[in-house]
């Protein structure tokens, strides 16, 4: 890969002509020092018509001693005379003479001041000299602005992540396998002329700064048409011999390129180039969004888009510190809120427009930035927490989505959408209310009548946010105490306790904990955020041992630590003091606010009125075999929850954001403007849409090397799914996962500080280890990343194993929001499309078929293939990867060449079932090397992540390996048995598999045989579970819940080697085939009994709750999975007789819990399809929140160096005593 | 204070000295108003505290202050961590309740004009804060007539000065300054009725006080080159002299010397009453009779050594003096106001010489062995004079280590800390233990 910018920040010093450009006028650099009466000078004549200012120097601190034009540069010879009016010539002729003019008068709606709309790179095109007349803090002119008194910190700034972004860039390179490098390469920057430039640390990193996370350089982007395609698409490998009409090919010996162009109808050429890769759009589709879709930036280099309640801000130094109208909640902005949230100011300067978007509230500098100001930038839901500060998280488009979405359906015009979406990315904003500025702008003030969420009053980038209640793990909201609140109280929004953090709610804000360091960096070089913040919770309230120190030691803290006490708040006081033995902390905003600090060693001491014995118990529980058995105080030789094991806020948050996926469909038609560097306009753009965003999941795992390998919270972090509309507008690869650089999935995770920190609403014993009830086995699942199966993606479509088919069921809209036809949300977002559905009597119209050479009793999706067990025609892998393209007429084919070129099918005597140990895309062979190792620090694959598994009712197990499919390779795809197994005959009759990392759970005649599969070729008997006539099961933690000729049954398979059938689980019924289990329900295909729910929140109690059957139109149930779509969860059912049902479990219209971590399922009936032949099977939706398997085996990307979910044993220490049993936990003390 | 700037111009006229014109600008900054009389806003200690400015954390390299004044005054200056905290704690409560104020400690002017900077409002800047207690402004003077040219190129002290900046490196302005709180002046002072009402004794010693302050400048070459030159000896002598001038101006002020029946009595030695009645503990010094007041002579005992050196042909006159002070005010005869006088004007004539004396290692160790004598011999038996003898001793031993000119350093320091044991605490006094441990000092610190 080639950087095209490779210039160094050139020192202030190093000039470049100006151009002739005319009032480009280098003003010399402001001194550090001059004489009042020089600094006056350089006032005079601005003052003649400005008048009057805020704050003239911008500082507060009347030692500064500067001049406008020190600051600005211009003219102030100029004057006006006191009688010149702002109508007349004399008046403008001055101005032109005085002020510096752009290159670009019309960009800047010159001579309005105002920051114009979503100027992106307009600063990197403009004369450095305007640059620095409309904004001195900006980066490329703030060495000359401000470099004579702060140029350190100017030299920080720019190496700041608030500026490189380079944990956007590097995260996203490397989990989607661009570049390999964890240890991040990219970033931005520019010079003071506007090229993209290359930073550099200064130092080169030791190996001890390395540790630390510090970077030596950081390197421009390079531009999207050249960088090679790393997804592992079927469009990216080598082909495109038709592409040219659309990629002009040169020195062929035919004119127009006719020999080239025999495209054959139906089977359309897809391939992006016709050369080598990073040729055509052959190319890394990522970078196109980091180019041109707005997710987080514009970053510092940049102004605020200037045009929504949220996104109004400057540049620089002045984007933080200088602030701007954005938000009328007093919580977010402090004492700015009655400014409003419409960007205008409130400056005494009498020429600047007062009912104008885009200017300060004040000419004024200041350090008591509201969070409203941080939110600008900080926003974006699953990376950076100020929303979770907010207790806010992005809305669904499903919440009182009546009061969101049109009555009448929006068809809007190419125009229409592209004006909306260059505000807001998101495509759903297109046919929403809130595509409409004037009604975003009062969402917040639909509140009052609204019945599901409350929204927030800030609105960047055009988003809406919902505020995130208190509730049970049902969805049942709580107040303080913790009592239900009626879902129809019309109070209920007031009583329920809303998870702010409790930070928020004493008055403070963001820069009350990150002070100047976390904001302007330390100087290095970092990749990552949460290396780069000095502050950590101990240095404010200390720990059970020690009270505070009043000095940082965070990741990037300096030697020894900041000292906290010497810090003041803008208004003149000390930050922080000590007073009689407590602790207080003034309000950076609120000269009048302050809050007595909590101090932890007080509250775990018995007879300090702040003791409290619940934090007490948990702090000093002791550790080991002590603590297993309940045993708590001080004087432990260790303590179970010590600051050196975990961080704080592990426990202390309330709740955590998940993102469980967002859609980004690249459009080829759609010309775009670049964001960043050069900017200009080329084609291809992406939206970008939230699919489902939770803040009900809970994970733990470990932090990296840089913040001490503690446990943290892990969060699932933009699991993103791609899609492609190639310029005919062909859709030539849908809803696709990538592969990160190591090989694991690219559905990611992070450890994070989620900011949702409260006293009451924290997490407690049974969130983390075995309940006494043993109520928890969802939740456990949960918190150790090996998911519930819940917010599964099932996307457009349903992929369906039929008697004599595999098939594809179309259960989506295309457009955005991709909702589940039939649905809640279709019913709001497309009322038109609805009632078309309803008037087809709720048959969706579209499917995709395959013949297959026997029942396809199991199917998987993994990517653009799909697998399927065909009976006495074995295994076979199908491409998939055109089952969305409108020009190719056979969707799913067996071989895309011919038989020669591709063979994936794997002969055996009688293939039941397929399984594979994550339907997420992997490449375990990148995942090798010391780069990958040592550098990046990643846990090795698991073998067994290189097959997928077969169960033949003849054979036994076969496994296949199943890597070349995942190589970007057509050629070698030749897939061949690795090994078979079937010791002893035990597997005679295997009809199902269930994989749970190296164990494997077979259904056979035997009952179910439980193999070690730790080396895959060479499985073991591990144990044997007889069962009369075992059919399927399905594994949550520890428990396998089976369904066998009796009905459901669940063996604890705690120890998979030691199973235990447990007694009192049985639920009879007449027909069960498959079991699903989602969270604490599982769904069960009963056959003619419809579909059977059973609560399976206490796995040794199951309790059935209904058959569910609507109507007798489900009475062939074969097979069931459960994904989550937006808001609500949905069930898709293979009916033998009746083909695939669409249920929708909840809505907010029919579950108002939908928010709890396992609602109540209210099934309907919402859509359903016949089948090619009877429907017998259907693939899971995709992983979205397991990163690990059972066995500890790591599936999905960590962002983080170094960090990783738990290992089998790190698991086990939550639950297992060391001889292997379970010991629990009870809440109270 | 005019008449002190006067006497000082007298002086100067008298004097042959090159160093003559230093003594007229001296006398020009010995009369600047004190921070809390002068003219211009306070504008407030987080205008300094600026890392770029004087809070630096590590000194800069390039500035000829430390820069990082606001780092070490936060951190371990009582003035920024005591002196306004300590109002807020029971015994500052119970002290205004005691007085009868109406507002609290914490806001009550008589607290606030010495554990405060405590500007009227219409003299306080937008981010001045009184919670900060004696803040740079209570000490550097209201900075709102210089803070905008102070930082100009090429700026320098006198032009800071001129426009307002208070003369701390001038020692008798100095004196002025620190003893306006720590012993009192016209406009404010510890009465014995504060005391009453629970206030504690003063303690100072303006050499040891700065010392342990602990100063946030460096007195090196390029300050003495700025400002003048610096002799930490006449530092001392003068707080020694404007103390016992302060002492004698309340004697000599019909209305601050007399409390209802009874004088002053802050001005008297307070373990001459403080004491149990069990503790009968009379010794015979200065003529004094059992039963009488003892006058609080620390200062002027020190001025002793002083005189010594200083205004060697005076030293008989001087002790007389004292002696007559002494009886006069006991009652044992003689005239207080006429011997006050006298005495004041000759502290007149000793200040003015101090302004141009400096002291070398042979003073210095005159002072040292006149100190250590004058104790043996019982002078120092109350334990104000035993206070004040081992601080100066204390800083005597410090001048002279810094010169050079002391032997065994290591051993004077064990002596001096035997010294600093006999006096931690005044209600546990004990002169015969005192001049025990100042034989002991005597033989080792030479």
């Amino acid at each position: 890969m080639r950087a095209r910018f490779l210039l160094p920040l050139l020192a202030a010093a190093l000039l470049a002509p100006a151009l002739g450009d005319s009032g480009e006028r280098r003003a010399p650099p402001a001194p550090e020092r001059q004489t009042v009466g020089e600094a006056d000078a350089k006032s005079a004549g601005c003052l003649s018509c400005h008048a009057e200012t805020d704050r003239h120097t911008m500082h507060q601190n009347p030692g500064v001693v500067l001049g406008c034009a020190d600051c600005h540069g211009g003219d102030a010879r100029v004057r006006v005379d006191g009688k010149v009016k702002r109508e007349d010539a004399a008046y403008r002729e001055a101005l032109q003479r005085a002020h510096v003019l752009p290159r670009d008068p019309r960009a800047w709606s010159w001579p309005s001041s105002a920051n114009p709309e979503r100027s992106y790179t307009l600063l990197n095109r403009e004369s450095p000299e305007f640059v620095r007349f409309v904004n001195p803090g900006d980066l490329r002119a703030a060495r000359e602005a401000c470099g004579a008194c702060h140029l350190a910190i100017v030299q920080a700034s720019e190496r700041s992540l608030m500026a490189t972004s380079a944990m956007l860039w590097g995260g996203a390179a490397y989990n989607n396998g661009i570049l390999p490098f964890k240890r991040y390469i990219l970033g931005e920057a520019y010079t003071r002329e506007g090229a993209g430039a290359t930073v550099l640390n200064p130092v080169k990193p030791n190996d001890f700064l390395t540790e630390k996370g510090i970077l030596p350089s950081l390197t421009a982007l390079p531009a999207w048409e050249s960088v090679p395609p790393a997804d592992v698409f079927r469009v990216f490998e080598r082909g495109g011999r038709v592409i040219s009409s659309q990629f002009p090919e040169v020195g062929l010996p035919n004119g127009s390129g006719a020999l080239q162009k025999l495209d054959e109808p139906g089977r359309p050429d897809i391939r992006a180039s016709n050369r080598g890769p990073a040729t055509g759009s052959r190319i890394a589709v990522p970078l196109i969004n980091i180019a041109k879709t707005r997710l987080n930036d514009p970053h510092l280099w940049f102004l605020g888009t200037n045009e929504q309640p949220g996104d109004y801000r400057s540049s620089g130094c002045s984007a933080c510190h200088t602030v701007y109208a954005n938000d009328r909640d007093a919580k977010h902005s402090g004492p700015y809120a009655p400014y409003g949230s419409s960007g205008e100011t409130a400056t005494s300067d009498p020429t600047i427009a007062k009912n104008q978007p885009g200017h300060p509230i004040r000419h004024e500098f200041t350090r008591a930035i509201p969070s409203s100001q941080c939110m600008v930038c900080h926003m974006h839901q699953p990376n950076v927490f100020v929303n979770s500060f907010y207790g806010t998280t992005m809305w669904d488009y499903e919440a009182d989505a009546p009061f969101m979405w049109p009555q009448k359906q929006k068809y809007p015009s190419d125009e229409e959408a592209r004006r909306i979406l260059e505000r807001n990315p998101e495509e759903a904003a297109i046919r929403g209310n809130w595509g409409d500025p004037e009604f975003l702008k009062n969402v917040a003030k639909l509140n009052p009548q609204l019945k599901d969420t409350q929204f927030a009053d800030y609105h960047g980038h055009g988003w809406n946010f919902r505020a995130v209640y208190k509730r049970d793990r049902k969805g049942t909201l709580l107040d303080a105490k913790g009592q239900p609140v009626a879902d129809d109280d019309p109070k209920k929004f007031e009583k329920a306790v809303h998870l702010s953090s409790i930070h928020l709610d004493l008055g403070m804000h963001c820069v009350d904990c990150h002070f100047a360091q976390d904001a302007h960096g330390n100087g290095h070089i970092y990749g990552e955020v949460a290396a780069a913040i000095e502050i950590d919770c101990a240095d404010c309230h200390g720990t059970a041992d020690k009270y505070p120190t009043l000095r940082t030691s965070g990741p990037a803290a300096r030697p020894g630590g900041l000292d906290l006490a010497l810090l003041r708040t803008q208004d003149g006081r000390r930050r922080f003091e000590w007073r009689k033995g407590k602790l207080y902390q003034r309000s950076a905003l609120d000269p009048e606010r302050e809050w007595e600090m909590t101090l932890v060693k007080d509250t775990v001491t018995p007879g300090h009125p702040k003791y409290n014995e619940k934090a007490a118990r948990a702090k000093l529980m002791h550790s080991g075999e002590a603590g297993r058995a309940g045993k708590w105080g001080p004087g432990a030789g260790g303590y179970a929850h010590s600051n050196d094991k975990m961080a704080c806020y592990t426990c202390h948050l309330s709740w955590t954001t998940s993102c469980g996926g967002c859609h980004l469909p690249i459009q080829a038609n759609w010309k775009t403007e670049r964001h960043h560097y050069e900017g200009g306009e080329t084609r291809n753009y992406a939206t970008y849409n939230p699919q489902v965003a939770r803040d009900d999941a809970f994970q733990l795992g470990r932090h990296g090397p840089v913040k001490g390998g503690r446990i943290a919270p892990i969060r699932s972090s933009s699991a993103l799914v791609l899609s492609s509309t190639n310029a005919n507008r062909e859709r030539i690869y849908v809803q696709q996962p990538p592969v990160a650089a190591s090989g694991f999935s690219s559905q990611a995770f992070a450890p994070h500080y989620p900011h949702t920190e409260r006293k009451t609403e924290t997490k407690t014993c049974s969130d983390c280890h075995v309940s006494r009830d043993n109520d928890n086995n969802a939740i456990m699942a949960q918190l150790l990343l090996q998911g519930t199966n819940f917010v599964n993606f099932v996307g457009f479509n349903a992929w369906v194993g039929d008697e004599r088919h595999v098939e594809a069921v179309q259960v989506t809209e295309w457009d955005e929001p991709q909702a589940v036809i039939g649905s809640y949300l279709h019913r709001y977002a497309y009322p038109d499309w609805y009632a078309d559905h309803q008037k087809r009597g709720q048959r969706l119209p579209e499917a995709h078929d395959h013949e297959t050479s026997g029942p396809a009793a199991c199917v998987a999706l993994r990517g653009e293939y799909l697998y399927a067990a065909e009976g006495r025609g074995g295994m076979r892998v199908y491409d998939v990867a055109s089952i969305a393209n409108k020009g190719v007429s056979q969707r799913i084919v067996s071989a895309p060449f011919s038989p020669l070129g591709h063979d994936t099918h794997v002969a055996s005597r009688n293939a039941t079932c397929v399984a594979l140990p994550t339907n997420q895309p992997i490449a375990p062979k990148r995942n090798q090397g010391d780069l990958m190792r040592k550098t990046n620090q990643e846990q090795p694959f698991h073998p067994i992540y290189n097959y997928a598994l077969v169960t033949d009712a003849e054979e036994g197990l076969i496994l296949v390996d199943v890597n070349t499919l995942a190589d970007g390779e057509p050629r070698n795809n030749f897939l061949e048995r690795a090994a078979t197994w079937n010791e002893g005959g035990v597997l005679k009759g295997a009809r199902h598999l269930t994989i749970g990392g190296r164990y494997v759970y077979v259904a056979a005649d035997a009952g179910i045989v439980i193999l070690d599969l730790d080396e895959p070729l060479k499985p073991r008997l591990a144990a044997v579970v007889p069962l009369s006539r075992a059919r399927a099961s399905a594994l949550q933690f520890r428990y396998l819940f089976v369904a066998d000729r009796q009905g459901f049954v669940a063996i604890d398979v705690t120890q998979a080697a030691r199973p235990r059938l447990v007694p009192g689980s049985r639920i009879a019924l007449a027909d069960a085939r498959r079991i699903y289990v989602a969270r604490s329900y599982a769904y069960v295909a009963a056959g003619y009994e419809g579909l059977a729910i059973i609560d399976v929140e206490k796995p040794e109690a199951p309790r059935l709750m209904t058959k569910f059957s609507s109507g007798d139109k489900l009475d062939d149930t074969r097979d069931v999975i459960v994904g989550s779509t937006n808001a609500s969860a949905f069930a898709y059912v293979a009916d033998g007789r009746n083909g695939l049902k669409v249920i929708q479990l909840t809505s907010p219209e029919t579950q108002p819990k939908l928010y709890g971590f396992s609602p109540e399922p209210r099934p309907r009936l919402i859509a359903w399809r016949e089948t090619a032949s009877p429907a017998i099977a259907l693939a899971k939706g995709l992983d979205r929140d397991r990163a690990v398997d059972e066995t500890g085996g790591q599936i999905a990307v960590f962002g983080r160096i170094g960090s990783r979910p738990f290992t089998r044993e790190e698991q086990g220490r939550l639950y297992l005593k060391p001889d292997g049993s379970v010991w629990t936990v009870e809440d109270g003390p | 204070m005019k008449r002190l700037a006067a006497l000082l111009l007298l002086a100067a006229a008298f004097s042959t000295s090159p160093a003559g014109l230093n003594a007229t600008e001296n006398a020009t900054e010995a009369d600047a108003p004190l921070p809390y009389q002068a003219g211009g806003k306070h504008l407030g200690v987080v205008n300094c505290a600026s890392s770029l400015c004087h809070g630096s954390i590590t000194p800069w390299k390039d500035s000829n202050v430390l820069q990082t004044e606001y780092v070490t005054w936060s951190r371990v200056d009582k003035h920024a961590n005591k002196a306004y905290a300590v109002l807020f704690e029971e015994r500052s409560q119970r002290i205004a309740r005691n007085l009868g104020l109406k507002e609290p400690a914490q806001a009550a002017k008589l607290c606030l004009d010495c554990h405060a900077d405590n500007p009227p409002a219409a003299r306080r800047g937008e981010r001045f804060k009184v919670a900060d207690g004696v803040g740079c402004e209570a000490c550097h003077g209201p900075s709102e007539n210089w803070i905008r040219s102070h930082v100009a190129p090429g700026a320098t002290h006198a032009d800071n000065l001129e426009r307002g900046l208070y003369p701390t490196s001038e020692p008798v302005a100095q004196a002025r300054l620190c003893l306006s709180c720590h012993f009192g002046n016209k406009d404010k002072i510890v009465t014995h009725r504060m005391m009453g009402a629970g206030h504690p004794r003063m303690s100072f010693e303006l050499d040891t006080f700065t010392q342990t302050e602990p100063p946030h400048f460096v007195i090196d070459a390029d300050w003495q080159k700025r400002k003048r030159s610096w002799d930490g000896v006449r530092v001392w002598a003068i707080g020694q002299a404007i103390v016992a001038q302060e002492l004698i101006d309340v004697l000599l002020d019909p209305k601050r010397s007399h409390d209802g029946f009874f004088p002053e009595l802050v001005v008297f030695d307070c373990h001459a009453c403080h004491h149990p009645m069990s503790n009968v503990r009379w010794t015979p010094r200065q003529g004094i009779g059992p039963g009488r007041i003892r006058f609080n002579d620390a200062n002027l005992l020190m001025l002793r050594q002083i005189v010594r050196q200083a205004l060697p042909g005076e030293e008989k006159d001087y002790n007389e003096l004292v002696s007559a002070l002494n009886k006069a005010l006991a009652g044992e005869g003689g005239d207080t106001v006429e011997t006050a006088r006298k005495l004041r004007a000759g502290l007149d004539r000793l200040l003015s010489r101090l302004a141009v004396r400096t002291f070398d290692g042979k003073d210095l160790h005159g002072i040292l062995s006149g100190l250590i004598g004058d104790g043996i011999a019982g002078e120092y038996s109350d334990y104000a004079g035993a206070e004040q003898a081992t601080m100066a001793i204390g800083s005597v031993l410090n001048f002279l280590a810094k010169r050079g000119e002391l032997s065994g350093v290591r051993t004077a320091n064990a002596a001096l800390d035997r010294l600093h044991a006999e006096v931690r605490n005044d209600e546990t006094f004990r002169p015969e233990r005192f001049r025990a441990a100042l034989v002991e000092l005597g033989k080792t610190a030479r």
